[in-house]
């Protein structure tokens, strides 16, 4: 990032990476909108949409000084400038090129975000082919020059009071409209300014099936603050008496524009009843594959309503790392409520005050329940729609399908389901390879499809729902199913069954041994999904997500991959402590408590150390000396020591300080590591880094069972 | 001219996530491999293995572990093993010069990063420059190597064998 | 002072805010939308307006006129801040009545410059350094 982008500050950039992600996702379900229409004449909106995401994309990498995006946006702007003008028609190539960079420029910001070069070796290749269709638009001046030639011109039906406000897109539109013959409306509306986005919206979407919008006049007659009237000048594609029935309880005049050599159209007769405004727009049937989505995400743009970020009105943006700091404090007080029950118990058994001791215990029921709602409701929030991936999820589609030469119809359903932000993040590499294996080795190819009576585009249906605490999403395919056969005879060669075994699989069993590693690359292998990465991969990540996939496979029919995940994440409070200049983190559930020690306080009994903790004896760890980085001599001064504690056995864990309390998200690491039991896997602290997450319970039976030996020794490992 | 003389130690375009797809079915059996130097020494693996070259990220030592694991390191939301190829090979541990960068490649059940001095170029051969590793048979670390490279006239590298090297140190 | 900042762009807000922030006693509004900004007009009185032509539903250009049209804000000063994709519409919105065009990707210095330019109070401000 530049100069410009690093003075910006960070918080600055933050919004910069999020709106641009959000626009480039924008960009591609506009394009799958564009695609599914499946026209050389796509919805002009869709494409004003496009030319006005990447048009901001461009000013805002500019701004931010992310030199390759703000290029790539540049030659994609004019090439979207002349489609969107009419200069060129928008065949499939365009649109292939069209998702590619939207690959392209989630790449980059990939990199950017991570804080690298952003290097995507698809640029140059991208950046070629745009600026090789920037040079042709030959087709351009044609329709330029014809729409100029065209009997009627903006200039014979307005006034500078109209012309001189229209952007050179809206003047454009209003030519190719003309020369079309299409008769020119004025809808004049009073809204309520405090209202007028929602307002203006249900207007919108009733002229959008009648008629194209082409501007919005704000009038200033009115005096009134609260109420603005609005002219809207439209086109319209219906009958009049259409236009009169979609503003049907609209509380709006419509007045026909005379235009040249067109006196016998519809007069200016239409004025519906002026009643109550009403707040619904007729819903309009769904074009994109993403029915749900669009539902969920209010004004995300598929069949040509605007995508705006205002219609958003009912939400707010909050970033995660608040939530994760709000989440710390729940388990600051979780501690607080700890240490009241701890009193409270103090109060009945030392002080014998029975009944202070109850009254305490109650208020510290109700803090506890209200403390679980609190919990519950931070967590909640994380919870973001599955929609945006399963965007993802059909730009890939359509590109695998277009790279195999295969017709896929994707069905998408449930897409409101939500889970935790994280589980999405996680989520979406291996469905990616699912949704890719489906089509790749599921789906045949047309003369297979043909032989066996199936229709020839095939279907991959990517459903999602909540079941209880789970979320499910199912990916299913109506193609050739999985040959158990085949499969049982690679986890042979491979090894991993003998023939014993084999004989007593079930049918079950067989189509399971499509998770084991090697298996399924081996009997799937093909360019696309077999380079290394196999189902096993997939359970593998799902696995660590806590979540479990099952397949259900009938040759000839097809094959269905269930997964089920926890709709929130294992997130543990821990404790993050330094040892030997390195953090590692302490699950709080087997801390009782922490304090600081000074090195008097540490004496030998048989050779190991202990210190006295309320009268009772408590064995110490030293964690250096048990990592195996051992530092010599007494306890080094200002250490502390995390009592922990597993069913009657405590134990003292010397480190060289506490750093802060933290709820963590455990991931497990590697095979290659699974000899590294004292850990149950790390944890991301910010900055890339990780801490390693200690797996208290394994480290006090090591403690205790090296101690209980003969010669106990001071640490368990060494 | 041809590839004998073009091979500039340019990393630019490989720094990023994913590397070109090995060059679709043309009628070319060249193989790829990307190459990178240890010491002084130039090795190649099977560009096929590679899924991503990144700078070294923070690492988190993990206690208790063979001195060839350095640790883990978070790729993508992922914990990764991070392995000190130099030392496996018999150099001695890596000095983490600038140019050092970790190759993440597949192994069997999961990926890890392999920590090398620097990744040079890709080059891609022809099955006649490779020569089976069993000619250096006898050499204490023949076991390692799958072929000798000699790319029409350049100095030759050894092409090393990932999955039998890290197979055996994962298990 | 008190400045109306309007652009569909939350990234571009921000930075907008950033610079300002730097560049004097600055108060910053910000509006998403053309409407939004014609919701706010109305109700406060600002010493700056700075705006971007592209904008979904009301361009900057139909701003401009709306703004130079109004009783109560009609001279307030106007500042263009957009990308130069259309001659056209940036000669347009100058004719309309808008101070000053700058155009995107910009340096901080060459806002705070504009700014200074267009409020006379902050550019004497400017002249003796920062505070």
């Amino acid at each position: 990032m530049s100069k410009r982008g690093k003075q910006a500050g960070g918080k600055v950039v933050e919004e910069f990476l999020s709106e641009a992600q959000e626009i480039v996702e924008g960009l591609g379900r506009n394009m799958l909108a564009i695609d599914k229409s499946s026209s050389d004449d796509p919805d002009p909106e869709l494409v004003n949409e496009l030319f006005r995401g990447v048009h901001t994309l461009k000013g805002l990498s500019g701004m931010f000084g992310v030199e390759p995006l703000s290029r790539l946006a540049h030659h994609e702007e004019n090439m979207l400038d002349d489609l969107r003008l009419g200069r060129r028609r928008a065949g499939p190539e365009v649109l292939d090129l069209l998702f590619m960079s939207v690959e392209v420029m989630t790449g980059i910001l990939a990199a950017v975000r991570d804080g690298d070069d952003p290097q995507d070796p698809l640029l140059a290749e991208v950046e070629r082919l745009v600026r090789a269709f920037e040079g042709g638009g030959e087709a351009a001046a044609d329709a330029g020059e014809g729409a100029k030639r065209a009997g009627c011109q903006p200039a014979d039906i307005f006034g500078p009071e109209v012309l001189e406000v229209l952007t050179e897109y809206e003047e454009h539109r209003l030519r190719t409209n003309l020369k079309n013959g299409l008769p020119l409306y004025r809808v004049r509306a009073r809204f309520d300014l405090a209202a007028i986005d929602t307002e203006l919206d249900a207007v919108k979407n009733r002229l959008k099936p009648v008629a194209e919008i082409i501007t919005y006049l704000p009038s200033t007659a009115g005096t009134d603050m609260d109420k603005l009237e609005l002219d809207i000048i439209v086109a319209l594609e219906a009958a009049a008496d259409d236009l009169a029935a979609a503003l049907e309880g609209v509380d709006a005049s419509v007045e026909w524009i005379r235009t040249e050599g067109k006196e016998s159209a519809a007069g200016p007769s239409v004025v519906p009843s002026a009643a109550t405004k009403s707040e619904e727009g007729p819903s309009r049937a769904d074009v994109s594959v993403a029915p749900q989505a669009a539902l969920v995400r209010a004004g995300a743009g598929d069949g040509g309503r605007a995508l705006s970020l205002r219609s958003v009105s009912q939400t707010v943006r909050v970033d995660i790392r608040k939530l994760d700091r709000l989440m710390n404090v729940v388990g600051e007080l979780a501690i607080v409520r700890g240490a009241i029950a701890r009193m409270s118990e103090e109060l009945k058994v030392a002080l014998g005050r029975r009944e202070l001791a109850i009254e305490l215990h109650r208020i510290n029921r109700g803090f506890d329940r209200r403390l679980s709602e609190l919990r519950e409701g931070i967590l909640e929030v994380r919870m973001v729609p599955l929609s945006q991936m399963f965007d993802r999820l059909a730009r890939l589609t359509r590109k695998i399908s277009r790279d195999l030469g295969k017709e896929i119809s994707l069905i998408v359903s449930g897409a409101e389901t939500e889970v935790d932000k994280l589980i999405i993040e996680e989520l979406s590499d291996p469905l990616m390879h699912v949704i890719r294996n489906a089509i790749d080795h599921g789906i045949e190819d047309v003369e297979h499809r043909r032989a066996a009576g199936k229709p020839d585009t095939g279907t991959v249906a990517l459903t999602a729902f909540q079941k209880g605490n789970h979320a499910v999403i199912e990916v299913e395919d109506d193609g050739a199913g999985i040959d158990g056969q085949r499969l049982l005879e690679a986890a042979m060669r491979r090894g991993v069954v003998d023939a014993e075994q084999a004989a007593v699989m079930s049918e079950r069993d067989i189509l399971n041994l499509v998770f084991l590693p090697g298996v399924s690359t081996v009997a799937l292998a093909t360019e696309m999904s077999g380079r290394g990465v196999g189902m096993d991969v997939v359970k593998t990540n799902i696995g660590a997500l806590g979540g479990v996939v099952e397949v259900q496979s009938e040759v000839g029919i097809g094959t269905k991959l269930t997964i089920t995940l926890p709709v929130t994440l294992a997130i543990i409070p821990a404790l993050l402590v330094t040892v030997a200049e390195r953090i590692y983190a302490i699950p709080l559930n087997t801390v009782t408590e922490a304090l600081l020690v000074s090195p008097a306080d540490a004496r030998p009994i048989m050779g190991v150390e202990t210190m006295t903790l309320r009268g009772r004896t408590l064995p110490l760890l030293r964690l250096d000396r048990f990592f195996g980085a051992p530092r010599e001599g007494a306890l080094p001064q200002g250490s502390c020591v995390v009592v922990a504690s597993l069913g009657q056995r405590r134990l003292g864990l010397v480190v060289d300080g506490l750093v802060e309390q933290q709820d963590v998200v455990i991931k497990s690491m590697g095979p290659s590591l699974s000899s590294a039991t004292c850990f149950s896997g790390a944890t991301d602290i910010g900055d890339q880094r990780l801490a390693l997450v200690l797996d208290t319970s394994k480290v006090i039976e090591e403690f205790f069972s090296a101690e209980g030996g003969a010669a106990p020794r001071a640490a368990g490992a060494e | 001219m041809s590839d004998k003389l073009a091979a500039p130690p340019s990393i630019g375009p490989l720094t990023r996530e994913t590397l070109p797809p090995p060059q679709g079915r043309q009628a070319d059996d060249r193989q790829g491999f990307l190459c990178f130097t240890i010491g002084d020494e130039e090795y190649g693996v099977d560009l096929n293995m590679v899924r991503q070259i990144v700078k070294p990220p923070p690492v988190a030592w993990v206690p208790r572990t063979p001195s060839h694991i350095l640790g883990v390191i978070s790729i993508r939301g992922a914990v990764v093993t991070l392995l000190d190829l130099g030392l496996i090979l018999g150099h001695g541990p890596c000095a983490w010069p600038r140019t050092a960068r970790v190759l993440i490649v597949d192994m069997w059940e999961e990926q890890v990063g392999v920590l090398v001095d620097a990744v040079t170029q890709v080059r891609r051969l022809d099955p006649s420059a490779l020569e089976a590793g069993a000619a250096l048979s006898g050499c204490a670390r023949s076991e390692n190597v799958r072929y000798v490279a000699r790319p029409g006239g350049g100095a030759l590298f050894t092409i090393v064998d990932l999955d039998a090297i890290l197979g055996e140190r994962l298990k | 002072m008190k400045v109306l900042v309007v652009d569909d762009s939350r990234a571009m807000r921000a930075y907008v805010r950033g610079v300002l922030k730097d560049a004097g006693p600055w108060t910053v509004v910000e509006a998403s939308s053309g409407f939004e900004a014609l919701r706010l007009l109305p109700r406060e009185a600002f010493d700056l307006v700075i705006t971007d032509i592209n904008m979904p539903d009301i361009n900057g250009l139909e701003l401009v006129r709306f703004i130079r049209r109004s009783e109560r804000q009609g001279r307030v000063p106007l500042l263009i801040v957009s990308t130069l994709s259309s001659e056209r519409d940036r000669a347009r919105v100058l004719e309309l009545g808008a101070d000053a065009f700058l155009a995107k990707p910009f340096e901080p210095e060459d806002l705070r410059g504009a700014v200074a330019g267009l409020v006379p109070s902050v550019s004497a401000k400017d002249a003796r350094g920062d505070e």
